[in-house]
């Protein structure tokens, strides 16, 4: 078959192929490697005349070129065609599984962020303690009311174990422990949060839990002072809460600081619910002052040349203020309705 | 604890509506509950009962507040006496009372007291009882000095401040019967006790309607040894409070000499002896006041003359640099003592905030820490969502859980509740109970916590649960769980690990330690033991230039042996074989009788050429024979 006729009858063949299986018998029909009319005229091109063969030798490679183009122009078209949706596109989305963080998490890794980048580090530590962390070293003394601030869950320790009163098991009421523990073992200066779990032994209900989050703060060095305390503190709440937000800092006590505050902030509107039952637009969110000298003591420091601030705040306090939650016990009930609003 | 608004606006005249007295304690003192006009009730500091507790102690405060410095009202005088003839008084355990005082005196009636001092009693949440029980509360808010009153008829033989003896008995005003075992302190005459020291007063000589002759009581009693006993007998007064905080023992004379211009002016009584034992030392500190120190500690810039006022108007006698405070401030032993006495005065709100200056150390993250981040993000990724259980379970779930780690589980000396009696030993029950809670809302459900788990006394892990459920089978979660758990390894960068059949499940071990278990739809792990096998650094694997080959291979096999064991085989069969996976099993009684047909997936690549069909060929038919030969398997 002469090159001008097989082009012919290509160009007819072609329009007829309407889907990619017909369009591959006509690639075979013309391409194929052993039987293909077009594969014909080019293998026996080596048998004719040099005349002969330069004649048809471009005109029939031209036609290859010709031809597969067209086929893949062709099939381009098909295969565009057979990725059209067919559906209503409307319809809803396959729904992929994803997880979701406890707002707590959530809520404890923006606070790390905010104190990281004030050059805090971060630290924890046991959650089971003993007496003398928990209470004595951080100048709570025995046998006195000021113990009763923090109601105390103790372990029950075999007999066997000859325990002074102060080696006592009991599981941390706060996470202030760690202001010893850490200070036993570095040397000023710096600037430490401590993330953790603490227990109350106390009844629940909406604002009140077994057991709760706190994060608690430590620095310490030569000139640390309260207005530094001041301007890490509204550093922090305004980078949590907004700049709008309305800080107060008032007189309070705590064994282990002297002078000792706690800090409140103004609850906005949308939190009526809070208000009402603390009969007070002003809620409290942290505890906090110069540490006591004793504390210092308990670890050796120098309190000629050492001073320095702690704070401690409420993980889930934040969090019903920031998110307006009105229960605690949400926190610990393990319910995805709750935790995947997050 | 309340206070007679009343009182208080006539002790401070300075005070003008109950609206401005809560602001200016709430910035510049203490923390106030509630007020309306007749009673404000402010919380009390538990290192400040001894001076704030009273009415004259908040009116100083508050007079410093507004800037002016006021002083208690001067009693007439009134002289000690070394004996009486009306009555004698001993102390006998000295160390638990360091000072006892009576006040003999004889009144003509007993009565209602006036209006104007009971409507002050109510609006301090104090009942009336008549004038002379009334005098002795009045003078208690006034000065802040619990204060008894006997009838001196019903009193035989000298007054004697003793510890009770075993087996003794006291009834108390309010009939109450209290079984003493030698731990308490009583008040006590010939015939046995009269009162609970410092807690509550005796039936046997109660101030009654024929009462002509009384001995008023002020003591000051061991702090420590009140408290013991005021919650040991389980009866808590206004009186046992003050006396567990600690009281100064220079209160006693100022009560008795204000009791005694009361008694006279309430009661119209006669007023006899005053008797006094003092062995207390009650030395006012002295601090020397260092501006420097001060401005230092601070961040303020004040200066000199101006702290001192502060201290002055609080009643603090300055001499020089040398402050001392007023006796009943027991609170005031260092100099940060006087700090936050003028800082509370200057007011937070003026205080400055100053960025700290501190040097460039970098700050840092716990390795657990950083860790816990990570598993964390995995997990999301993978679809779990993340709970926070209680630390605390019952007994039940406690024996049950502490299956998994071992060891005897922790239990609470004062539990809550029998729900939260002991300390979790594992995460197992807690997360199968928050599935079965879940999947009344959620068709299927996937969950961790991160936490501590206290298997025994003395250890307490970081611990890693993950917990799938919902309407497929157990065993398809329990795989789901193995991929999530090899997905999470991975992407800690944690590769030498060996999952080994365990019990029902399976125990993961890495470097010889056992790191955690798979059980059914539940897993735990070990976060710290993560933490030091998952650390090391992941380092780039050159991609090879050479094409890989690959094969299936098919056999029936014994069911009773582990895919794993036939793993094994393969994979150490063949050093040119990059990769085995499982790609396809299945067991059924018809087609595969006892045997199970294995679908393995092999990689063959060579990092130096091009494997030829050939090449790979002879390595299959090296492994089929080593199958042939240990397991005898049929290929397929």
């Amino acid at each position: 078959m002469k090159v001008d006729a097989l082009k012919k009858s290509f160009t007819k063949d072609i329009k007829g192929a309407q889907d990619v299986k017909s369009l591959e018998a006509v690639r075979i029909k013309y391409l194929g490697r052993k039987d293909g009319q077009l594969t014909k005229i080019l293998k026996s091109l080596k048998n004719l005349s040099v005349v002969q063969r330069r004649k048809i030798g471009p005109e029939a490679n031209a036609l290859r070129q010709e031809i597969e183009k067209a086929l893949n122009e062709r099939l381009g078209i098909f295969v565009v065609k057979q990725q059209h949706l067919d559906i209503d596109v409307t319809l809803p989305g396959k729904k992929i599984p994803i997880g979701h963080l406890h707002i707590l998490t959530q809520l404890e890794n923006e606070v790390r962020d905010i104190f990281s980048r004030l050059n805090f580090s971060v630290v924890e530590g046991p959650e089971v303690e003993t007496e003398y962390y928990n209470f004595d070293a951080l100048n709570i003394q025995s046998g006195h009311p000021a113990r009763d601030m923090w109601d105390t869950f103790w372990l029950n320790q075999p007999v066997v174990v000859p325990t002074t009163d102060n080696d006592k098991k009991l599981l941390r009421t706060h996470t202030s422990p760690m202001q010893i523990r850490f200070m036993e073992k570095h040397k000023p200066p710096f600037q430490i949060i401590v993330p953790g779990r603490v227990f109350r032994y106390e009844a629940t209900d909406a604002s009140h839990e077994i057991n709760f989050h706190q994060i608690e703060g430590l620095m310490v060095g030569n000139g640390v002072n309260l207005a530094n305390f001041k301007y890490v503190i509204e550093t922090f709440l305004r980078q949590l809460f907004g700049a709008d937000i309305e800080i107060r800092f008032r007189p309070s006590y705590f064994p282990f600081v002297e002078p000792g505050l706690e800090v409140d902030i103004k609850l906005s509107s949308g939190q009526e619910k809070l208000i009402a039952s603390r009969k007070s637009e002003w809620l409290e969110v942290m505890g906090a002052g110069m540490v006591h000298p004793n504390v210092f003591r308990a670890v050796s420091y120098d309190t000629n040349k050492i001073q320095g601030f702690a704070f401690g705040v409420g993980l889930e306090r934040l969090a019903m203020i920031k998110y307006k939650i009105d229960d605690i016990r949400l926190f610990h009930s393990g319910d995805l309705r709750f935790i995947n609003q997050f | 604890m309340k206070f007679s608004y009343v009182l208080l606006k006539k002790l401070a005249p300075r005070i003008e509506s109950p609206k401005q007295l809560v602001e200016v304690l709430t910035a510049h003192a203490f923390e106030v509950e509630a007020a309306d006009d007749k009673t404000i009730e402010i919380v009390i500091p538990a290192n400040r009962y001894s001076d704030a507790a009273s009415h004259f102690g908040m009116t100083k405060v508050v007079s410093a507040i507004l800037n002016k410095k006021w002083s208690e009202p001067r009693p007439p005088k009134l002289n000690k006496k070394p004996r009486s003839k009306d009555f004698a008084i001993k102390i006998t355990d000295k160390p638990l009372c360091s000072r006892y005082s009576g006040l003999y005196a004889e009144v003509s009636k007993i009565e209602p007291s006036p209006q104007w001092l009971q409507d002050i009693l109510v609006a301090c949440g104090l009942k009336p009882i008549n004038n002379v029980v009334d005098v002795m509360n009045y003078v208690m808010l006034e000065v802040g000095q619990p204060l008894h009153a006997f009838d001196a008829d019903l009193i035989s033989g000298p007054i004697n401040v003793r510890l009770s003896k075993r087996g003794e008995r006291i009834v108390t005003i309010d009939l109450q019967s209290v079984a003493c075992d030698g731990h308490q302190l009583l008040i006590t005459d010939d015939k046995g006790p009269l009162a609970l020291a410092g807690i509550k007063g005796g039936k046997r000589a109660e101030i009654n309607s024929n009462t002509r002759r009384i001995i008023v009581e002020a003591a000051n009693f061991n702090a420590a040894s009140i408290y013991k006993t005021s919650r040991a007998v389980n009866i808590i007064t206004d009186a046992s409070l003050r006396f567990s905080h600690g009281l100064s023992p220079a209160l006693v004379e100022k009560a008795i000499k204000r009791t005694a211009d009361m008694l006279k002016k309430v009661c119209n009584a006669k007023v006899g002896s005053w008797l006094d034992i003092d062995n207390a030392r009650h030395k006012a500190a002295i601090i020397k006041f260092d501006v420097d120190k001060f401005n230092n500690l601070t961040g303020l810039k004040l200066n000199q003359p101006t702290c001192l006022r502060y201290l002055k108007n609080l009643g603090f006698a300055v001499s020089g640099k040398l402050v001392k405070a007023p006796v009943e401030r027991i609170d005031i032993n260092i100099f940060e003592d006087l700090v936050e006495e003028i800082v509370n005065l200057y007011g937070y709100d003026k205080l400055p905030a100053i960025a700290p200056q501190i040097a460039l150390i970098p700050s840092g993250m716990e390795d657990q820490l950083v860790l816990k981040d990570k598993i964390r993000n995995i997990l999301i990724g993978l679809g779990m969502s993340e709970v926070y259980n209680y630390s605390f379970v019952n007994r039940q779930e406690a024996l049950n859980d502490s299956k998994v780690w071992g060891g005897k589980p922790v239990s609470l000396r004062n539990p809550i509740s029998s729900e939260f009696q002991y300390l979790r030993p594992s995460m197992y029950s807690q997360l199968l109970q928050n599935i079965k809670d879940n999947r009344r809302f959620y068709d299927e459900v996937r969950i961790f916590e991160i936490g501590k788990i206290f298997p025994e006394e003395g250890r307490e892990i970081l611990s890693l649960g993950l917990a799938l459920g919902g309407s497929s089978k157990i065993s398809s979660y329990f795989l789901e769980l193995k991929g999530i758990a090899e997905a999470l390894f991975q992407g800690l960068g944690l590769t030498d690990f060996e999952m080994e059949p365990y019990l029902d499940g399976l125990r993961v071990e890495s470097d010889h330690k056992v790191i955690g278990f798979i059980s059914g739809q539940v897993a735990e792990f070990d976060v710290d033991k993560l933490v030091a096998l998952a650390s090391a650094e992941k380092e780039y694997q050159p991609l090879s230039r050479y094409p890989s080959v690959i094969r299936d291979v098919s056999f029936l096999i014994d069911r009773v042996v582990r895919m794993s064991e036939a793993q094994n085989l393969i994979e150490n069969s063949s050093h040119l074989l990059v990769d085995v996976d499982l790609v396809d099993w299945y067991e059924d009684d018809k087609t595969t009788q006892d045997r199970k047909s294995l679908t393995f997936r092999l990689v063959f690549q060579s990092e130096d050429r091009t494997l030829t069909d050939e090449e790979v060929g002879k390595e299959i038919e090296k492994i089929i024979s080593s199958l042939q030969e240990k397991y005898g398997v049929e290929i397929r």
